[in-house]
């Protein structure tokens, strides 16, 4: 008897079932072709009508932040067009330019809806609020709290946020942040922590001073981009502290600083146990410019790290001539680990010396 | 008669269960995908991206391009991926061995200086034949190597390169300009991500002009349009979807980033596969589950790579046969995840559903048909019932395809003619008839020349990149 599914799936796979399964998939493919084409024909109307009011609204938008009229231009569009429009400018304004495009987007509302959206219990709607209060401005009360929200997006956003203001208590908090949150969070405080820039300088040397353990990495981190000269006793306090990251990372910050403390402080640590500190302290003095400093780095160009040696002649290379006399001493010497070293430094071309 | 008839019933009815197992899994990755292209798109929305740009302590990328015999198109490749928008970026461009002029155009147009061959031999590959710099783009460093293959191409440019995250590319990829700012975004927002993978697109048919593709065409051709179809299938539906069910087992040997200690720490692409790439992530994955370090591997729909995919059969046919060559070789080197509950998800979902559904769907699939064609012609089967069998097939891979199109509009919408949609809901169409028998033929001679030990890479052709690559991979869509 030939098969037709009653045997093995008596309940499950009749043809009846099969034809129902059938029109079920034929209706679902019916449905979503009539969507994709819909959809697609759709946006091609809503596009074309669109894109004539867009450029009415970038050009009121142009006229605004000259100085001009075209505000009742701009609250005419519809909501979504006039978040374009100043979304599309929001980026790449800044001072003068970028108040007057925070308070027309007050004026047309969107500065208290984005505040309103920011205290939503929905964590997207959130994001949202304080996404457009970072690039158009606004929040100063409704965005601090986020910094504490469950959400790390959330809080990243709150992050980035705070690189507009200068604010004491917010870079406080910031530098919190850098001890407690990982991953987004901790990138978006560092990036935000180096762009308010001098502000930072005081708090971060009051907490490079206070704290300790690993957790100090992400800090030293911000120190070195910003290499302020108020952040040396710190750095020189850290480049004793137990760990090698952090010992590391300190003699980092001192050489990027410069300035005798910090070359006399460095230079000690080329003896260091650990490679990565004796590393980071040869590409310190390096940096520094301190060219006495060139026959302890010509030492190191024999050390049993590969990274401490490359570093040493990365640093050689960067103190000038003094340095390239000791680079060619040790390429025509008959170490070879040296001779390597010595060798890649002095071909490379000296445009590529910032991206070592 | 009675006992044929009996063997073709319960060959039939297992078959039958394997359907409705695989199907159901297929839309359990639908409504996966569609849920994480939601929240990716929520969370992305209104994102300043140029954001990352002006970032000061953004991590460095080194993109790493292996190139065998690419002398034609090396130089509109390297200016277009040094003219990608990243704060922090390096090009290694490795020269594999060419016998043509790849290395002549290279000193020519970046009148590259030799430097001396120093460098950290973390990994091993081929020996070097020179290391160049390029005064003029300080951001360049081209490797010249002896023949090695891409994994080996790929070893050399991971020793040399100096980012913390290193992404392999093949020399004629392009890469969206926005690409790598979308694609860092899952290692700033997690310590524990080791790899992320991006779409990889088919660019046949589309307008590239400079390295760069101006509008994406869906191609007239049915071979390469049925692809385009595919592919989209495979990252929108497939790749997305895993990112919530455990994770990806592949990222495109294309354009995939990676975490360079960890790479290095792994020991660097495996040789003597043809499944390098693959074979890196399931040992990445394994390595830092096995000893508590980054192991999560990210798929990010948007940031964009364009491939010229084969438009021949004989070339199509080669490289499906590959693929499932690396597949079944990635499958019995790390035979001990199968159902081992040490590896949480990846041993008890990911790694047998790629078992079962990917390794073993063409087996399943020629046993069904072969079945069903011997038990219609010996009357074992109701002719009927099995037409009707064939057309709920046919209609559940279309109802796939049509919704996968679907999300594609909702979403990224990067086919705008209204022609360009007609045509990919044909292709979506057409690829279950023909096509996909084809491929369920190459894949089934690519487990047997796996069982041969064979690990040669045939050859791919491209017309409009003008490539004949040995070396430098294709990407695969599957899964």
């Amino acid at each position: 008897m030939p098969w037709s599914g009653e045997h093995v799936f008596p309940a499950a796979i009749q043809t009846s079932v099969l034809v129902r399964v059938v029109a079920v998939e034929a209706c679902v493919v019916v449905v979503g072709i009539a969507l994709v084409l819909g959809h697609g024909l759709w946006t091609g109307v809503a596009g074309r009508r669109n894109a004539a009011r867009l450029a009415r609204g970038r050009t009121a938008l142009e006229s605004i932040l000259g100085g001009g009229r075209g505000l009742n231009v701009l609250a005419a569009l519809p909501r979504r067009l006039r978040l374009e429009v100043l979304l599309g400018v929001a980026p790449s304004l800044a001072g003068a330019q970028h108040l007057r495009l925070t308070a027309l987007a007050d004026e047309l509302g969107i500065v208290a809806s984005a505040e309103a959206r920011c205290r939503s219990r929905w964590w997207w709607r959130r994001l949202h609020g304080v996404r457009l209060c970072t690039l158009l401005g606004g929040g100063a009360t409704a965005v601090p709290p986020l910094l504490d929200d469950r959400r790390k997006e959330v809080r990243a956003q709150a992050a980035q946020w705070v690189a507009h203001r200068h604010d004491e208590g917010l870079i406080h908090r910031l530098l919190r942040m850098l001890d407690l949150d990982k991953g987004t969070t901790r990138f978006a405080v560092k990036d935000s922590l180096v762009r308010i820039g001098r502000p930072v300088v005081g708090p971060l040397a009051e907490h490079l001073s206070v704290r300790a353990g690993p957790s100090l990495a992400p800090a030293l981190e911000v120190a070195l981009a910003l290499a302020d000269p108020a952040l040396l006793p710190a750095a020189l306090a850290l480049c004793a502290d137990e760990l090698p990251l952090i010992r590391a990372l300190a003699a980092s910050v001192a050489g990027a600083i410069g300035g005798g403390p910090a070359v006399e402080a460095v230079s000690l640590m080329l003896g260091d146990d650990a490679a990565e500190v004796r590393a980071a302290a040869a590409r310190a003095l390096g940096r520094a410019g301190h060219w006495p400093v060139a026959p302890s780095l010509f030492g190191l160009l024999s050390d049993g790290s590969w990274e401490v040696r490359l570093q040493a002649a990365v640093a050689l290379r960067t103190l000038g001539t003094p340095g390239m006399l000791f680079l060619r001493r040790a390429a025509s010497s008959g170490d070879n680990d040296a001779s390597d070293a010595a060798r890649l430094m002095l071909d490379l071309p000296d445009s590529t010396l910032r991206t070592l | 008669m009675a006992l044929l008839h009996l063997v073709l019933l319960r060959v039939e009815s297992v078959i039958l269960v394997y359907f409705l197992l695989v199907n159901s899994f297929y839309g359990v990755l639908l409504v996966s995908a569609a849920w994480d292209l939601l929240s990716y798109r929520i969370r992305t929305w209104r994102e300043d991206r140029s954001w990352l740009l002006g970032s000061p302590v953004a991590p460095r990328i080194s993109m790493l391009a292996p190139a065998h015999n690419e002398g034609p198109t090396v130089a509109e490749s390297v200016r277009s991926l040094l003219t990608l928008r990243y704060p922090n970026l390096e090009v290694v461009l490795i020269n594999d061995g060419s016998t043509d002029d790849t290395m002549a155009v290279l000193r020519r147009e970046f009148d590259l200086v030799a430097v001396h061959r120093m460098f950290k031999r973390s990994v091993e590959h081929k020996p070097l034949v020179g290391l160049y710099r390029s005064p003029a783009n300080p951001r360049l460093v081209v490797v010249d190597k002896e023949n090695g293959g891409k994994a080996d191409a790929l070893n050399a440019g991971i020793n040399i390169a100096s980012g913390a995250l290193v992404c392999a590319i093949d020399a004629d990829t392009i890469i969206e300009p926005d690409a790598m700012l979308r694609m860092v975004a899952p290692f700033l927002s997690g310590d524990d991500v080791v790899a992320t993978g991006g779409t990889i697109r088919v660019a046949n048919g589309a307008r590239v002009r400079a390295g760069r593709v101006l509008e994406a065409r869906v191609p007239r051709q049915p071979l390469a349009g049925i692809q385009v179809a595919e592919y989209l299938r495979a990252f929108l539906v497939g790749r997305l979807g895993w990112n919530r069910l455990g994770g990806n087992l592949i990222i495109s040997g294309a354009f995939g980033l990676f975490r360079r200690d960890s790479v290095l720490a792994a020991g660097g692409y495996t040789e003597g596969t043809v499944g390098e790439d693959m074979e890196l992530v399931v040992r990445l994955r394994r390595r830092g589950l096995d000893y508590g370090l980054p192991h999560r591997v990210v798929f990010v729909a948007d940031p964009v790579a364009w491939t010229e995919v084969p438009s021949s059969m004989k070339v199509l046919g080669s490289q499906r046969d590959r693929w499932h060559r690396g597949l079944s070789d990635v499958v019995w080197r790390n035979r001990g995840l199968f159902l081992n509950p040490r590896y949480g998800s990846l041993g008890l979902a990911v790694f047998p559903y790629y078992v079962i559904v990917e390794l073993l769907a063409p087996v399943v699939e020629a046993f069904g048909l072969v079945g069903l064609t011997l038990g219609v012609a010996t009357g074992a089967i109701d002719w009927g019932f099995a037409a009707l069998f064939f057309l709920v097939a046919y209609g559940y891979a279309l109802v796939l395809d049509v919704l996968t199109l679907l999300m594609e509009e909702l979403s990224y919408r990067r086919y705008h003619r209204m022609r360009d949609r007609l045509l990919l809901l044909l292709w979506g169409a057409l690829g279950s008839i023909g096509y996909r028998q084809c491929t369920v033929y190459w894949r089934l001679r690519g487990i047997k020349k796996f069982l041969q030990k064979r690990t040669d890479w045939g050859t791919m052709t491209r017309a409009g990149f003008q490539t004949s690559d040995p070396a430098a991979g294709d990407e695969e869509p599957s899964g």
